[in-house]
């Protein structure tokens, strides 16, 4: 077992050496080196890889302490080691079960025991083992650090909490592995789940000290003794399991292993079509040919990822109206201060309607699952084919986030008039703003995407440009909020600033995307 | 028909691909196009397709500059619209064509052309295996007629069946056509193609056949691969 560890950490080294070589081969100076056969350079990063390597683990404690200190200074008026003891002890409940390191998809994984072949048994209670002894190490040399800095405690309340991490720990890999050998999947993939453990494990850690009640200093000797329990029994259970290798294979592919961490990897997953969008309702292509039916069926088939979102926008806008509607209704003292609000603050739309719109997510799902593959035919870059294929999807996009921004306008109106007694004619231009930007996102966002294109068929960001593009929008739509003008002059500014950049936009798509809508 | 390619030239970075190509294709010939792994093959098609921009060199079809919706281009990797069924693609296909498409067939004889059966028509195209996109994907070039057709790799997905039976319909084609066809099997070149074309110290180069019998110009293609590689 010690040699399986000494051999995977061997290859983890020279992972670690090859890719910091790698980068390093990129920097002008170092491309007339062949460094790869430096030994003396391989030696020299070897030992600064593992430097950063022990810095980066008594580092990552300090932060993970340190943002829970801090956390809890914000929150906590008087905060006591007790208090922190409590919070630390549930957050590592929730750890447990949601950061299972035994079936995490992992390179040094892939390329230990599925390319190598090593012992998949061996290396995993090597790595377990390991893992506990440097959890408890650096858990234990923290936790001394911070008690005795901050709250003048002696050793044993951080070895107890150390020793505890550690048996929970083992308790939740063993759930995590019983979990996936049961049911074929991870625990955490099942996202009821995940959020019940996040929501009651944070109530538990955050809000009953808040109420004043925490775990005492001497409960812990009983947690110890629990947890200690359920650990030797669950270590008992990961020792005997065979099928290790079976797991890491369904686990540890090599499509999981090239994509992990990849932002275009996980583009690809969120606009996926899914499964119960396969089949569509047919009457709704009746009468439809050409680009209209293709766009048609786009839309239906995206129908989880696009309208549905804006269909939640829209359901909770509404009950948001409801709500506060109702809360004046009864409560009237507070029409005017709400009136007040909204008035001064009435740019803020601006800012709401940027993150209401699914002009982004359209635009990848086009990409990924349509434009991709589509551009690869010569007869879909013909002007004609790129400029009805935007005429219909503007079409389209226009009426998804119109769902949403039609909500929100009514909404205004119906707020203005109630705060104020009556309805206005002029609250009609609160309508008509709120539509008009929705408009302005929807063309915004396929404009840019008709000129910029910016993936890659891996869905890659490709383009400065569109990065730059991306975040002057945010930028702009932020800064935008501390324009300070009454409803009635903002909306006429809107509708009017909106009209032109429609025009232009438009103008442009239709004259320069035919050359710019390619493949990057 | 005649393609002209002059001068062409490409590399990346440092390293040159395709040095001062010049060839001539006709039309009524496939052309199998042949070399060794990373000798420029597809950089040639991307080259000819517009995909890539080119160090130097003229693409002519018949002595005019090549407009891109003359050619098409089966990519070994088939790329299909995966959100529509394979009837909803040949439809919109047909549909926004139809001024360009003489004589168009029903659909249902345009899915005999590639033995797709009924069921698999109204499959979404994300179901379906690499094969059967690849045939989606060569039946739309067929349909839409460009002259120039080039084929990379478009036949190895298929069983000996249906490839017996591309292979019939690029015969069909080949007079309208200029067919560049690329390939990696030799027995399927010799069988399929009129010419071989290999890619020879970054150049176009044709195997002449004259009076030698198909093991011996088997040899000699082979024999120039390796040479290509010994440079």
């Amino acid at each position: 077992m010690f040699n399986t560890l000494k051999i995977s950490f061997q290859i983890d080294i020279t992972c670690a050496i090859h890719s910091f070589l790698y980068r390093l081969t990129k920097i002008p100076f170092f491309k007339k080196y062949n460094l790869y056969k430096s030994e003396c350079t391989k030696r020299m990063v070897q030992i600064l890889a593992f430097i950063c390597t022990f810095f980066r683990m008594i580092f990552s404690k300090f932060m993970y302490l340190g943002t829970i200190y801090a956390l809890s200074l914000f929150l906590f008026s008087s905060l006591n080691g007790e208090v922190f003891a409590h919070i630390y002890l549930f957050l590592a409940i929730i750890g447990c079960f949601i950061n299972a390191k035994i079936l995490s998809v992992g390179k040094k994984k892939y390329y230990s025991v599925i390319l190598m072949n090593m012992d998949a048994r061996e290396y995993t209670l090597a790595y377990f083992i390991y893992d506990m002894v440097t959890m408890f190490f650096f858990s234990f040399l923290s936790l001394s650090f911070f008690y005795s800095v901050f709250f003048q405690t002696s050793f044993l309340i951080p070895l107890l909490l150390s020793l505890i991490t550690v048996f929970l720990k083992i308790i939740g890999e063993g759930i995590a592995i019983w979990f996936y050998r049961k049911y074929g999947y991870f625990l955490i993939y099942q996202t009821s789940l995940y959020f019940l453990i996040l929501i009651i494990g944070g109530i538990c850690a955050f809000l009953f000290p808040y109420l004043h009640l925490f775990l005492p200093y001497s409960s812990y000797f009983f947690i110890l003794l629990v947890t200690f329990i359920g650990a030797f029994l669950f270590s008992f259970y990961i020792f005997h399991i065979k099928d290790y290798k079976k797991m890491y294979k369904h686990i540890n592919t090599k499509k999981a292993i090239m994509n992990q961490g990849n932002i275009g990897y996980g583009r690809q997953l969120a606009v996926s079509i899914r499964k119960k969008d396969y089949a569509i309702d047919e009457k709704k292509l009746v009468g439809k040919i050409g680009y209209d039916y293709f766009n048609t069926i786009f839309f239906l088939r995206h129908k989880a990822i696009l309208s549905h979102s804006a269909n939640l926008y829209a359901i909770f806008s509404f009950l948001f109206f409801v709500g506060i509607s109702i809360f004046l209704c009864i409560h009237t003292s507070y029409q005017r201060q709400v009136l007040d609000f909204v008035t001064s603050h009435f740019s803020l739309i601006i800012f709401i309607m940027y993150f209401v719109n699914r002009g982004e997510i359209i635009t990848q799902a086009m990409f990924y699952n349509c434009d991709r593959s589509m551009l690869t035919f010569n007869f879909y870059q013909d002007p004609s084919v790129v400029l009805n294929v935007f005429k219909e999807r503007l079409k389209t996009v226009m009426r998804v986030n119109l769902r949403p921004a039609l909500v929100i306008g009514l909404g205004l109106v119906f707020l203005f008039s109630i705060c104020n007694g009556s309805f206005q004619v002029t609250y009609l231009f609160i309508l008509l703003s709120v539509i008009i930007i929705s408009v302005f996102f929807s063309v915004h966002y396929l404009v840019i995407y008709y000129l910029l294109q910016p993936y890659d068929v891996h869905m890659k960001m490709k383009s400065v440009s569109f990065s730059v593009v991306s975040f002057l929008t945010y930028f702009v739509c932020y800064l935008c909020k501390d324009i300070h003008l009454s409803f009635l002059p903002f909306s006429l500014l809107v509708i009017f600033v909106t009209i032109f950049y429609i025009v232009v936009s438009l103008i442009a798509v239709f004259k320069v995307s035919p050359r710019t809508f390619r493949l990057k | 028909m005649e393609l002209k390619v002059k001068g062409l030239s490409k590399s990346y970075h440092q390293k040159k691909v395709l040095d001062g190509v010049n060839f001539t294709f006709e039309d009524g010939k496939i052309y199998g196009l042949l070399g060794r792994n990373g000798s420029g093959k597809t950089t040639f098609f991307n080259a000819i397709n517009e995909d890539i921009d080119i160090d130097c060199g003229d693409i002519l079809l018949d002595k005019e500059k090549i407009d891109i919706r003359d050619i098409g281009y089966v990519t070994a990797t088939p790329n299909v619209p995966e959100f529509l069924t394979g009837y909803e693609f040949l439809k919109f296909f047909l549909e926004i064509n139809s001024e360009k498409i003489p004589n168009p067939k029903t659909i249902s004889e345009y899915f005999d052309m590639v033995k797709i059966k009924e069921e698999d028509q109204n499959k979404i195209m994300k179901e379906y295996s690499h094969g059967m996109k690849n045939k989606m994907q060569l039946l739309i070039h067929i349909i839409s007629n460009p002259k120039v057709l080039l084929l990379d790799e478009p036949l190895t997905s298929f069983d000996i069946v249906v490839q017996d039976e591309m292979k019939k319909l690029l015969k069909q084609i080949k007079q309208e056509h200029i067919l560049i066809f690329s390939t990696h099997i030799l027995e399927i070149a010799m069988d399929l193609c009129d010419a071989i074309v290999i890619i020879h110290h970054k150049k176009l180069e044709l195997i002449e056949k004259k009076d030698l019998n198909k093991e011996a110009y088997k040899n000699k293609i082979i024999e120039s691969l390796k040479e290509e590689k010994n440079v």
